[in-house]
């Protein structure tokens, strides 16, 4: 892209040098800068008569044109911007930034098309708009930027990268770095300022890359270097400071002690706490100090609370990033080189939280005859994580569900038991202790380091004798090497007898594990390129072949041992009882071989086909090669005549379609092979002391198992207004996935004794719209540009393999077929028994215990067949099913520059979609831990110890346990939450110096910035402390690490 | 342009060398399969096909849970290999659903949710016959290897058909399988699937088919197997099929002899599913078991392990000996499972569930295993070896199980011990008694207290720690101590007691010790067939038959008997053979499948509490006095004569007859 913009403009200017240059009153002459006052080289000025200049390389221009002439600076990737000519010295033209510039080249699959003349639906994102956001990595940079890329952070665990990314509710996409297909976690490690550009193919335009293209294709381009000349260093660094968007407060001891009291007075039950005591600690709550009192014989009864999170975490974590690189080069020769570093030390006051991550690129372009480039694209990274043994899930949930009236050591109140290493000994809600569990030196370590190498080698011949023709070969090579160790420790923790004054130790872990890993993966990949592209007149006609092999090993190593006594987490020094090693190996081979035929009148009327025939190793070789076609058509309404001259404030206006056939890999490989399984059988112990294992017996087999085949079809539609200030995509597709997996419902004798393989029997249809729009203007030097893009998708079942239905309510209950996928049956809440009397008349809910315990508070539930009885009959199909993903994404970015200033805020959010309240938040002191403080709003009695007074409303119902519970925890609209959320994602304000001591400096710019990150969301006040965003099913409501809210700052230097 | 030409043309070549044969670059070899014929070409080959078929075989061992859980949906198990998963089998081992045996927590018999084994047992079979039906066609083995295997391949039908048979009656007989890949290959074609499916269902044969067709399987198991292993007996010699078809042929002779005494009604019986035995078939079977088992005796390959003790507490010893280390009893052991190594699939738990409270350790729930006071007073005593001696508690013992009475003179003793003095040195090897060690370690087992002021306190749910003075100015707890790491017996709390007076000791390992948390921490090796049981099974044919060879038959009755140290022999009746089944087999598999054959569990279980012998210690004079009572808060079960055979599960998609009342 920069090429062109460089090139094209030369030869301009040679063409023009050529026709000679009239007389002129003026000399204007200047500097042509971008809005962030880079200089744009190339831009071509145009007066009256053909009067022309060029800028050089530092964006400088000088040229004479009549006193008053209207001279139109034009540049590619830039919006015209003309003004009068004036007798001045020097003048300094800004022009704006393009976004949808149709003259653009954009990588799509297997080359590259000038923007517009593409016929599929394809999005293309550039380094710039990456670059807005600060964050921990680039799959968080890009949220709520593309239209149809909708993603979810799961955690901010350091180093975790766990995002769930698809495209347009598809499923996982397919990853092409460089022109090579490479993994979800490369493309995650990527550093975002690598980057050049990524392409979206959203629609059956990624049949190209065949099968596993089925769910969309991410095209990921990196940065080549340039033919400036002088070498161009940038510098950047920046650092932040991260604490969790929200979290759930748990209750203080007071309020434990509180909702403890209500449970048990709310089921007729003695008191749990006397009064004076309950004051007690709520004077200890609220002074935050050991409040003392005295008992009988005078000995002093401590009250002090423990807040778990904040004996566990820091107030925030940090992170920091710096980042050096180097790009230039010669008319032969251009380089781009980086190195990275980033680290982030976690929240876990103990400090064993820790991420390392260093990675590099190197470019090198070089014309090795006038007709052959090679390209070398060499890179890599190394990260290195250690957390504790304990696993970050275990100290979470222990912040989460440990009373707040234990205590982190033995006996806060006596030496030595007051501190390290006496651990308290506290179980509940099945959580340990979590300051313990979240220190390396005591429970252990997992250590994590994670190495890759990746290169891509193009060599391209474009002879002479045939202008037009392009021979490509392209190598690459990676290899990943993974290693884990773990080392479980035994520890101690101790219980205080009162008693004694002693303390009592147990054993955690009695066996002391250590745990080395490898696994190594080696990726070939081979492509054979021949492109082919003229010109007859009108008609432009382009064609390419293409052949690509790729060879896939993977080799995973493991040894396991236990230490009789610990000395060092050494392999060496681990005893030999009960250890085992295992390993195994993986190979995958996939062919494919692709035709591509382009056509276009005009530049108007515009038709693309092509063809991939893909081979895998997965399946039987009578089925394992699959054709997937795309066809595609555009039509540019805004080139026909009649619209060109008549409307003139419509720059473009595109329809355009697509129809295509896309594949996804089903099941295990090998299902087509009968054969006796090695691993996974029986073992007899022939002779004592040692072991035989079995082979397991063949299952029935399916050689016809195949990939699944999805028909995707989309209609689009792109405007551009007011020279393409405004622009507006819209487009509606439909995909229907065929030959999903499942098992023949028939029925076999059960004598048979073997069972149906999986078949491709079932499918489904994704349907949906997308659209985005992008107005940019600008208000003198003030530049703006709104952005914004929402994307609906939504599932539904078609064919659906299944049993006969016993009764018409079964095909209600349990038919799947012709539905939308993802509904979740709950009770329909209907309110809150406000009397006894209400409770007395209504319908049974239990009808085990009736209703008995039922108390005012409690939810009322819809008896929807009216058969007096609350049941499953009940539920109704009223919500979503927790854990589905997102129906609707969307996104909006407003940037902006004025002098040197520059701001981007970014808005982003996602609806349709439904988390379910259970275990810790949703149940009274689940398994004896503790209770959300949110539940001090719920029904109790005026006077707490007194259960004949009055009852106080409340939003949740009288807390009580156990069977006495009654319909708390029922599925109904209330536990499921509806967790659409609009969320402030980015604010980032920057400001650019350009002084004259940092040019003395050899400095050329230097820009710092402030960011927040997730400062604010808008949503159901309840699912907020949650965070909406990562919610998805029990075990992440907050049992993991948290999202994070993060402040940075930073500096970006070019010299 | 040379130069060029030269780097084009390599790159061409390298790009599409790879190309030249597609479907070769596309051919990887899965590294986890391998075809049959690969893997028995060697001995240790057939060793590891065998593993897995052996595995899989219905061997009721420690590994075992009688309980089934039919619903898939709560995670179907069919009892076998419950540590492969799901360790926690809640100790429900054979035994504990005898008359035998109880638990604090499993108080059972077995009824409807017992005994399943169908699915996966036609799953072993479509295995088994599918590789059945290749012996003959692979090319690479040798005859010996082929009759080896052939006759492997009907050890195992002979075991899984054995096993379907005590559970469901008759049977489906199936031997091939039927090719249902053309339903694959065409999905669509209805009339194909109507028609295959007719003929995969298989009717049931009659229950005396199925029997005879056991009794053929174990015939041509020892026809084809040889007639030496390795010496570790875990694998099928001749012998092993002969051991099995004694034990199976006495099975369907009990059967043909005693199915009347629950008889049952229905569509199952009309059609000979179930029943349907005539006298000749009794006679026949009795005859088979003699037959087999004299053939197993006279071969001289196995003798009883130390048949000829000392003293008492020699045969005690030597008798926990040959369960703790089966390893070193090859002479008597016919068939072992042995437990090679800790952890999930391959060590059990009966060590951790089986310890008294006191030597449980970091165990969470020991002391789940509790021998029932019927099963201490079946053993006779060296002075009336003819009978089973019962405890007299009391002047004018009533033997009723009314516990304590405080008008009853009850025999005090000062060491509680001595109770059961003079009794067949198998009970102490078989139960852990009050106040015996165990590990070095004195297990207390009291039951209550009578306090100073002559009140008893024997309620289980007692307080542990309630404080009683005794005749020694010293304080006395209920249960022997304040806290259940001193003391074994009774206390409801937590389940950890003995709830009978006795704990259990066959098969324990004394070195045994829980990590805590950990499940499958055993090792010790299951012993499924030994030789006494051959002899016992050729005395009770002979009783029960009146064939046979009554000399031999007096042999066998008495050689395990002289083993526990008994010096006399006694005439071989069958109440003297059942005692001494009962005795010599106590807490092995032989007692439920015992009852069911003799048809006896419903005679037993009819509103049946399982017994308790409480020792109480008298705090007036510091000694023990025992009382006569059911297990504190015992079920009181009764066994339906449905029970008998299992349901069977998917009866009418399989067009099967279903079993009577199922």
């Amino acid at each position: 892209m920069k090429l062109l913009r460089t090139i094209i403009p030369i030869l301009l200017l040679l063409f023009m040098a050529a026709t000679g240059a009239n007389a002129a009153n003026v000399k204007v002459s200047g500097v042509v800068i971008d809005n962030m006052g880079v200089p744009i080289p190339g831009a071509a000025l145009v007066g009256p008569g053909n009067v022309h200049a060029i800028t050089d390389l530092d964006g400088k221009f000088s040229m004479s044109v009549p006193e008053g002439a209207e001279v139109k600076v034009t540049c590619l990737g830039f919006l015209t911007y003309t003004f009068k000519a004036k007798g001045k010295s020097t003048m300094t033209i800004t022009l704006m930034e393009d976004h949808e510039s149709l003259e653009e080249s954009v990588v799509v699959g297997y080359g590259v098309q000038k923007k517009a003349v593409i016929t599929g639906s394809v999005t293309n994102v550039s380094s710039r708009q990456i670059a807005t956001t600060t964050a921990n990595d680039l799959v968080t940079k890009l949220q709520g930027k593309v239209s149809g890329l909708n993603i979810r952070n799961n955690t901010s665990t350091p180093g975790a990268y766990d995002h769930s990314i698809n495209i347009r509710g598809f499923g996982s996409p397919l990853y092409i770095i460089d022109g090579i297909n490479r993994d979800g976690t490369d493309f995650n490690k990527l550093n975002s300022e690598d980057i050049e550009s990524i392409t979206l193919l959203k629609d059956a335009s990624a049949a190209i890359y065949g099968i596993n293209a089925g769910n969309g294709v991410i095209i990921v381009t990196t940065k080549a270097g340039s033919e400036a000349g002088a070498t161009r260093f940038q510098f950047n660094a920046n650092m932040g400071i991260s604490t969790p968007t929200d979290r759930v407060r748990m209750a203080n001891a007071y309020e434990y002690y509180w909702l403890r009291n209500a449970a048990n007075i709310n089921a007729g039950d003695p008191e749990f706490i006397s009064r004076d005591e309950l004051e007690a600690w709520r004077i200890a709550c609220e002074t935050g100090t050991d409040y003392q009192t005295f008992g009988e014989d005078g000995e002093i009864i401590h009250h002090r609370n423990t807040d778990w999170y904040d004996e566990t975490c820091k107030q925030f974590s940090v992170r920091q990033e710096y980042s050096l690189s180097a790009d230039g080069g010669t008319k032969n020769v251009k380089y781009y080189f980086n190195v990275n570093y980033s680290n982030d030390n976690g929240l876990l006051r103990s400090g064993d939280i820790n991420y390392d991550k260093w990675s590099f690129r190197s470019v090198i372009t070089a014309k090795l005859a006038k007709d052959l480039k090679l390209v070398a694209n060499v890179s890599g990274y190394m990260d290195d994580r250690w957390d504790p043994a304990a696993d970050m899930f275990n100290v979470f949930r222990g912040t989460i569900c440990l009373l707040p009236t234990g205590s982190v050591y033995a006996n806060p109140f006596v030496e030595p038991y007051n501190a390290y290493p006496y651990y308290h000994s506290v179980k509940e809600g099945q959580s340990y202790n979590a300051v313990a569990q979240s220190y390396i030196d005591d429970c252990g370590y997992h250590h994590y380091v994670n190495n890759a190498i990746q290169s891509v080698f193009s060599l391209s011949y474009t002879p002479e004798w045939l202008p037009g023709l392009e021979v490509l070969g392209k190598v690459s090579f990676d290899k990943r090497f993974a290693q884990t160790k773990i080392l479980r420790k035994n520890w101690k923790m101790y219980t205080y007898n009162e008693l004694t004054g002693t303390v009592a130790d147990e054993d955690w872990n009695p066996n002391v594990q250590i745990k080395n890993s490898d696994d190594y993966t080696h990726i070939y990949n081979y492509q054979g390129q021949i492109n082919y592209h003229t010109d007859l007149g009108n008609h432009h006609i382009g064609a390419s072949l293409i052949a690509e092999a790729t060879k896939r090993d993977r080799d995973y190593n493991s040894i396991n041992k236990y230490f009789d006594f610990f000395t060092q987490a050494e392999l060496d020094y681990a005893g030999d009882k009960d250890q085992s090693t295992g390993g195994n190996e993986d190979h995958q081979r996939k062919l494919g071989f692709i035709g591509r035929f382009n056509y276009d009148y005009a530049g108007k009327y515009l038709l693309e086909a092509a063809v991939r025939r893909d081979g895998t190793y997965r399946y039987h070789p009578d089925v394992r090669w699959g054709t997937f076609p795309v066809f595609s058509a555009g039509w540019r309404i805004s080139e026909e005549k009649f619209m060109k001259e008549n409307v003139r404030w419509l720059s473009n206006l595109k329809l355009r379609a697509s129809w295509g056939i896309l594949g996804e890999d089903a099941g295990n490989a090998f299902q087509y092979i009968s054969g006796y399984g090695i691993g996974g059988g029986g073992w007899w112990e022939y002779v004592p002391g040692s072991v035989s294992y079995g082979v397991t017996s063949p299952a029935l087999v399916n050689e016809h198992l195949s990939w699944l085949k999805s028909y995707l079809a989309d209609i689009g539609l792109d405007i551009g207004l007011f020279e393409n200030r405004l622009s507006l995509t819209v487009d509606i597709f439909q995909k229907d996935k065929t030959g999903l997996l499942a098992t023949r419902s028939v029925d076999l004798p059960n004598t048979y004794g073997a069972k149906f393989p999986q078949e491709n029997l079932n499918s489904n249809r994704t349907k949906g719209i997308e659209f985005s729009f992008d107005w940019q203007d600008r208000i003198g030097d003030f530049f703006y540009s709104v952005k914004g893009n929402a994307t609906y998708g939504r599932t539904m079942n078609m064919y659906i393999e299944h049993g006969p239905y016993t009764s018409s309510w079964s095909v209600y209950r349990s038919a799947n077929d012709n539905r939308w996928s993802g509904l979740g049956w709950v009770y329909t809440l209907k309110g809150q028994f406000q009397t006894a009397e209400e409770i007395e008349a209504a319908p049974v809910y239990s009808t085990a215990i009736g209703n008995r315990y039922m108390q005012p508070g409690d939810w009322v539930f819809e008896d929807v067949n009216g058969d007096g009885t609350i049941d499953g009959d009940d539920f109704r199909p009223i919500t979503l099913s927790p854990g589905a993903a997102p129906i609707w994404n969307y996104g909006l970015t407003l940037d902006g520059s004025f002098r040197g200033f520059d701001f981007s805020v970014l808005f982003q959010g996602a609806a349709g979609f439904t988390a379910h309240y259970d275990g810790p938040y949703a149940e009274p002191f689940w398994l004896g831990g503790n209770v959300p403080a949110y539940m001090m709003d719920s029904w109790h009695h005026e006077d707490l110890f007194d259960s004949s007074s009055p009852w106080v409303p409340g939003y949740f119902p009288a807390i009580r346990t156990g069977d006495k519970a009654c319909n708390y925890n029922s599925p109904s609209s209330f536990t499921y939450k509806d967790c659409s959320y609009v969320r402030l994602k980015n604010v980032e304000l920057g400001y650019t110096f350009r002084q004259k001591f940092l040019k003395m400096a050899h400095i050329e710019k230097c820009r710092i910035f402030v960011n927040v990150y997730n400062p604010i969301t808008w949503c159901n006040k309840f699912i907020k402390a949650y965070d909406p965003e990562k919610v998805a099913g029990q075990q992440n409501l907050g049992w993991n690490y948290p999202l994070m809210m993060t402040f940075n700052s930073g500096i970006n230097l070019n010299f | 342009m040379k130069k060029i030409s030269i780097i084009l043309m390599t790159v061409a070549a390298i790009a599409f060398s790879g190309c030249t044969a597609l479907n070769d670059f596309l051919d990887v070899k899965p590294t986890n399969k391998v075809s049959a014929e690969e893997v028995v070409s060697s001995p240790e080959g057939i060793q590891a096909f065998l593993a897995n078929l052996y595995y899989r075989m219905p061997i009721e061992a420690f590994d075992f849970t009688a309980e089934s859980k039919p619903n898939p949906e709560q995670g179907y198990r069919d009892g076998f290999h419950h540590n492969d998963g799901a360790p926690n089998n809640s100790a429900r081992y054979v035994w504990l659903l005898t008359d035998d045996c109880t638990g604090p927590e499993v108080d059972d018999i077995p009824n409807d949710n017992y005994y399943m084994w169908w699915d996966t047992a036609f799953e072993l079979l479509h295995d088994l016959n599918e590789f059945t039906a290749l012996i003959p066609t692979m090319e690479s083995i040798n005859d010996d290897t082929r009759r080896e295997l052939t006759g492997q391949s009907w050890f195992i039908r002979g075991q899984i058909y054995f096993a379907l048979a005590r559970r469901y009656g008759g049977v489906p007989i199936i031997e091939s399988v039927i090719d249902i890949q053309p339903l694959i290959d065409n999905p669509n074609d209805e009339e194909t699937m109507n028609e295959t499916i007719a003929k995969l269902k298989v009717s049931r044969a009659t229950e005396v088919k199925t029997w005879d067709y056991i009794l053929e399987c174990f015939d041509k198991a020892a026809e084809y197997l040889s007639e030496t292993d390795n010496g570790h007996h875990t694998m099928a010699t001749k012998w092993t099929a002969l051991a099995y078809k004694s034990r199976a042929a006495l099975h369907a002779a009990s059967l043909a002899k005693f199915w009347d005494e629950a008889p049952l009604t229905g569509d199952a019986v009309d059609a000979g599913c179930v029943g349907g035995f005539t006298p000749d078939d009794m006679n026949r079977y009795y005859q088979a078991c003699l037959d087999c088992s004299k053939e197993l005796i006279e071969s001289g390959r196995f003798s009883l392990y130390m048949p000829n003790p000392k003293s008492p507490e020699e045969a005690t010893e030597n008798y926990v000996h040959m369960f703790q280390k089966p390893e070193d009893a090859y002479c008597e052991t016919i068939f072992v499972k042995g437990f090679y190594k800790k952890g999930r699939k391959y060590g059990t738990n009966q060590d951790v569930w089986g310890q008294p409270a006191q030597t449980g350790g970091a165990w969470p729930h020991p002391g789940r295993m509790n021998p029932t006071l019927e099963f201490v007073e079946n053993f006779a005593t060296y002075d009336s070896p003819e009978e089973s001696v019962k405890f007299v508690t009391y002047d004018g013992e009533k033997f009723d199980y009314d516990g304590y009475k405080d008008d009853r003179v009850y025999y005090k003793f000062d060491n509680p011990l001595d109770m059961f003095a003079g009794k067949d040195a198998r009970l102490a090897a078989i139960t852990i008694l009050p106040n015996s060690y165990w590990r070095d370690t004195l297990i207390v087992i009291q039951a209550g207290v009578i306090d100073m002021q002559g009140k008893i306190h024997h309620d289980i749910r007692g307080d542990m720690k309630a404080q009683y003075m005794g005749w020694d100015g010293k304080v006395h707890y209920q249960f022997g101590a304040a806290d259940n790491k001193f003391f074994s017996g009774f206390c409801y709390e937590r389940g950890n007691n003995t709830r009978t007076g006795f704990s259990f000791r066959k098969y324990m390992d004394p070195t045994f010790v829980s990590s805590g948390s950990v499940w499958n921490e055993s090792t010790t090796d299951w012993i499924d067939i030994r030789y006494a049981e051959i002899l016992l099974n050729y005395a009770e044919a002979y009783a029960e038959s009146g064939l046979g060879d009554g000399g031999l038959a007096l042999q066998c009755l008495n050689a395990t008997r002289r083993r526990a140290a008994f010096t006399t022999d006694i005439p071989v009746t069958v109440e003297n053979v059942q005692r001494e089944r009962r005795s010599e087999f106590g807490m092995e598999n032989n007692r439920h499948w015992d009852l069911i054959r003799r048809r006896e569990y419903h005679k037993i279980f009819r509103s049946y509490r399982r017994g308790a012998l409480e020792p109480i210690l008298d705090l007036r004079d510091g000694k023990t006095f025992f009382v006569r009572a059911y297990r504190q808060y015992a079920a009181i079960n009764t066994f339906k004569e449905k029970w008998y055979y299992r349901g069977i599960p998917g009866w009418n998609v399989s067009g099967l007859i279903k079993n009577p009342q199922q």
